[in-house]
């Protein structure tokens, strides 16, 4: 006996995520007739904040139908061949999104790598990436196959409040019921959330409800929550304008200080120096100024920040109820996969759309499911910290807090042999972790002994014939002008 | 350069020259010393006569030129297994190397399928499965390469003589410079400080030394179990069969292009068609029928005359804790025993192999790549029990093995996988380990359950729709079939056996 399929589902929250969650949905299941109701809050970002993105954005925004045209000309979008590393680990290094080099002979790139630092070789990995050396350059790549290379893709940074507004409006046009409101009150069921009050006298009632209220988790709240303090000591995210270089970058940088890290994020009208630091009782505008000056040389024209608790809640499914976003795992922004736990988190959603509003038990596959990329996310933001060399009592609580399970064995067995393993769902492919535990000073041990197959002579031969390619392919791609003018930018 | 790794193989059925023969073509002679030990006087289990398509990767990579192969090994072509009486007696069902029709809009096609199967011009869900209709058929024929046409949404793999394949590899291996030695271990050495194994010691009293000991003795384990006491995960609480009775008989002159598995009252039978024979046997357990009985229920339901004697063998379903332990590393029946009733012995030895390549020591055991390489064996074997035991629990036979197996518990992961089915016909999709989702979707259809619901969205297309699609599919894969050629006279044209 069943009560029937899931007729009305309705999304709650200010920001882009809320905007993104209902649009991808009434996109997904308008064919079926599901309706789909906004509740915006209003929303709580940081009013300089930025929303940066790994290249699969490109896919979801295929999915919810934004064109580039709308997003270069309106939210100051800046795309970014990678992130820059800077005094975490011994050396500076860039990751490139794309992190993939051809095999040679069937073995792995990273094997004859890892060889040949062991015969002398010094050429870091990043030389190899043509996501890296484009970014150096302030070149733009946009994913075009050819062969066997594949082109990289770049990632996005975009203005967050300027995009949660044309969010808003593609929501608008595909039909999404918007209601907007502050007053909210959850009114609790036999088995989940039977309504939403919403002031004076209105009810929003749903079959299944999308929390998508950041760190506030109005609807879900904060039941199982698990604290990564240990991992992730800082205590404060803080988001600052700083004046745009001319052209953008075409790469973010994070700097490790003393106290955490900043990052510079480029946009076209701006630069953002976004962070996270340890602040605990000193005076945060004074802390931030003073990283500010000594990494940028300015003084932020605009400076907001929040408390921030990392964590995870440990069912982001739970009765009639979705987290999403930060309602269901904070990160620190140290890799900007916030919007691609979102889209995955949707797409699994859709894939276990309930069959039956009065019991879902879909909530556990989808749990499952979900946890699996937020834990190899998470991993992949720790490799940076717990392999760092600072010094300090901030780097020094990192480094004390034992190392998740599952980024030892990572760790070790790229250390050992230059594997990593491919454990089941993943939002970073091998090579942007060989890429990540390479950058953070690895260098493996041993490598494949197929690699002694190739002769010395031919190695030589194909990583220089490697190198010219990533040349000739970022002399080919354009500048970050000539890209911004092309895709409709405003600068 | 690193010294060469002296390997040595214990054993020489079809997981020892099956590893010989790829750590020759995979690694530089200047980087390992290769060595197999086995003695003539010990009979090889010679598991597994049918394989996955898996195999074909595996062949390639050593440079196995397919037509060779098949004519040395009497093989025939093999597009999946036909299940008879198991879900209930009088059903049959089988589970192809590929899909059942194609998926729309990104949901699989079982859940349109299941939406109008009431309708009278629907056909069975089988009949949407190109390789199934060949199967059916007695047909075969090479996959596409293109990849839009219905006709590449299958795949192949081989019934062969498991003894003549692991004579071909060895030719391969001994011509890649593996040094074979005809004898018996009779003592595993250790290093007194580590543990670790140092060599082991012959019957004429030679001790032949190594750095990496890959155990293929078989069921008797004799360096992963006995030396160093690697436990057991006994798996017999959800498999209950514990021996089996196996015989040749003559061959078929329409050879089908398909394993059987036959459901009895106590086990069940297989049917491998060679070229040059039939390969047979039955499979029960020992606490619901008598040894005497099962060989009689073998022998009067051969397909043909019988070839020689039944021979016995005893087992316990399960695996070693670790396939890896030390610097021994266990292949084979060795590392674990899961019956043949999905073909996937010689897919394990396979991936146990293809595991040690990629975390090929170098020269010490890091302990590092042994945790990686049991925990991808562990799942790999911990996949595959889920999906056998699946075959035993959902059953509607009336005799007391079946009623014992329909009210036993299963693992916790394969109930979850049978309640999401239940509840909204949800395939398990994982991107680890054996069988994917359309293997998944022909076993719980074929096993007779039933999904209450399917996928919401699809229930966005009209039934009309739907059942036009599929009478399309159906007219393609009629025609597809018609087109392909007897399975018996490609496999003549193609491969011939050696006389």
């Amino acid at each position: 006996m069943t009560a029937g399929p899931v007729r009305r589902t309705v999304v709650v929250g200010g920001d882009h995520v809320a905007a993104i969650c209902a649009l991808a949905l009434k996109r997904a299941l308008d064919p079926i007739g599901v309706e789909v109701v906004l509740v915006r809050t209003p929303n709580n970002r940081m009013a300089a904040e930025v929303c940066a993105t790994l290249p699969g954005v490109a896919n979801l925004h295929r999915l919810i139908g934004l064109r580039d045209k709308a997003v270069y000309g309106l939210c100051q979008a800046v795309p970014v061949m990678g992130r820059e590393f800077d005094g975490w680990s011994e050396k500076p290094f860039l990751l490139g999104y794309d992190a993939f080099q051809p095999a040679i002979n069937d073995v792995d790139f990273i094997q004859f790598w890892s060889a040949a630092r062991h015969k002398g070789l010094d050429v870091p990995l990043e030389y190899f990436s043509p996501g890296a050396v484009a970014a150096r350059q302030g070149k733009i790549g946009q994913g075009e196959k050819e062969g066997r290379w594949r082109r990289p893709l770049s990632g996005l940074h975009v203005d967050a409040a300027a995009y949660a507004s044309l969010l808003w409006e593609g929501c608008r046009k595909a039909g999404v019921e918007i209601i907007e409101t502050n007053a909210l009150k959850v009114v609790q069921g036999r088995s989940g959330i039977a309504s939403l009050a919403l002031a004076p006298d209105r009810q929003v009632v749903a079959d299944l409800y999308v929390d998508a209220t950041g760190s506030e988790r109005r609807l879900i709240g904060h039941f199982g929550f698990e604290k990564w303090r240990a991992w992730f000591p800082s205590d404060i995210r803080f988001s600052a304008s700083l004046s745009a270089p001319s052209p953008p970058p075409a790469y973010s940088r994070f700097v490790a200080v003393e106290d955490g890290w900043i990052g510079l994020l480029p946009l076209q009208d701006r630069l953002v120096a976004i962070g996270h630091l340890r602040a605990r009782d000193r005076d945060v505008y004074a802390l931030v100024r003073h990283y500010l000056v000594q990494i940028s040389g300015q003084e932020p024209a605009t400076l907001e920040w929040r408390e921030f608790a990392p964590g995870r809640l440990a069912h982001s499914w739970r009765g009639n109820v979705v987290a999403m976003g930060d309602s269901a795992v904070c990160l620190e922004q140290l890799a900007p996969a916030e919007l691609q736990l979102v889209q995955i988190a949707l797409s699994t959603l859709v894939a276990f759309w309930p069959v039956d509003s009065d019991a879902m038990p879909e909530a556990r596959a989808f749990n499952a499911a979900f946890e699996e990329h937020l834990f190899q996310v998470r991993d992949f933001q720790l490799a940076h910290f717990t392999r760092s060399t600072r010094a300090g009592d901030y780097w020094e609580s990192v480094r004390a807090a034992p190392v998740p399970g599952s980024l030892a064995h990572r760790q070790q067995l790229f250390a050992a042999r230059g594997v990593v393993p491919v454990t089941g769902e993943h939002s970073f492919g091998p090579g942007d972790w060989s890429a990540v535990l390479a950058g953070t000073g690895i260098v493996p041990a041993h490598s494949d002994p197929a690699t002694n197959r190739t002769s010395e002579s031919e190695q030589i031969e194909k990583f220089q014939h490697l190198l010219k390619l990533v040349a000739s392919e970022v002399r080919s791609m354009p500048t970050m002008s000539e890209f911004l003018v092309r895709t409709g930018g405003t600068r | 350069m690193q010294p060469p790794l002296r390997v040595l193989i214990i054993g020489g059925g079809t997981a020892g020259w099956m590893t010989a023969a790829a750590l020759a073509a995979r690694i530089p002679q200047t980087r390992r010393d290769l060595r197999l030990v086995e003695s003539e006087a010990i009979g090889t289990v010679g598991v597994g006569e049918a394989t996955l398509p898996h195999i074909r990767a595996f062949n390639e990579d050593i440079g196995i030129v397919e037509s060779e192969m098949m004519s040395r090994t009497a093989a025939t072509f093999k597009l999946g297994i036909e299940f008879e009486n198991w879900g209930a007696p009088g059903k049959r069902y089988i589970h192809p190397f590929g899909a059942h029709g194609k998926p729309m809009g990104g949901i699989g096609f079982h859940h349109f399928w299941h939406r109008v199967r009431h309708r009278s011009e629907v056909a069975d869900l089988g009949e949407y499965s190109l390789a199934i209709a060949a199967c059916r058929a007695g047909k075969f024929e090479f996959p596409a390469v293109e990849q839009d046409t219905l006709r590449s949404t299958f795949d192949y793999a081989y019934h062969f003589d498991a003894s003549l394949y692991a004579k071909f590899l060895r030719s391969l291996a001994e011509c890649g410079g593996v040094a074979r030695t005809e004898g018996r271990c009779v003592e595993v050495l250790r290093e007194s400080e580590s543990g670790d194994i140092s060599g082991i010691r012959m019957d004429n009293d030679d001790i032949i030394e190594a750095d990496l000991f890959i155990d293929c003795t078989g069921f008797r384990s004799s360096l992963l179990g006995d030396t160093l006491g690697v436990g057991w995960e006994d798996w017999s609480q959800w498999l209950p069969c514990d021996r089996a009775w196996a015989v040749a008989s003559e061959p078929l002159d329409q050879p089908p292009p398909f394993t059987r598995s036959i459901a009895r009252d106590a086990g069940w039978q297989w049917q491998i068609p060679l070229q040059t024979r039939t390969g047979n046997g039955l499979i029960y357990s020992s606490r619901f029928i008598d040894d005497e009985s099962a060989r009689e229920a073998l022998l009067c339901n051969l397909p043909s005359h019988s070839v020689g004697e039944p021979r016995q063998l005893r087992f316990t379903p399960g695996r070693r804790r670790d396939n890896w332990s030390r610097n021994c590393i266990g292949i084979g029946l060795a590392s674990g025993f899961l019956e043949p009733l999905e073909s996937t012995s010689i897919y394990l030895i396979q991936i146990a192999i293809q595991n040690l390549l990629s975390l090929f020591p170098n020269p010490r055991c890091d302990p590092a790549l042994v945790n990686e390489f049991n925990r991808r064996m562990n799942l790999e074997y911990d996949r595959i029990r889920d999906f056998l035991i699946l075959h035993y629990y959902a059953n509607s036979r009336a005799e007391p093995l079946w009623t014992h197996c329909r009210d036993m518990l299963v693992p916790p992961s394969l109930e979850a996988k049978i309640g999401l089915f239940l509840h909204r016909g949800a395939v398990p999709r994982h991107a680890e380990g054996l069988f994917s989702p359309p293997s998944w979707v022909s076993l719980f259809f074929g096993q007779g359950l039933e999904p209450s619901a399917v996928h919401p969205l699809a229930t966005g297309m009209d039934e009309e729709r739907i059942a036009e699609v599929l009478s399309a599919m159906h007219d393609e894969i009629a025609r597809d079939v018609a087109a392909m050629s007897d399975h018996g006279t490609i496999v003549r044209d193609y491969a011939q056996a050696l006389s």
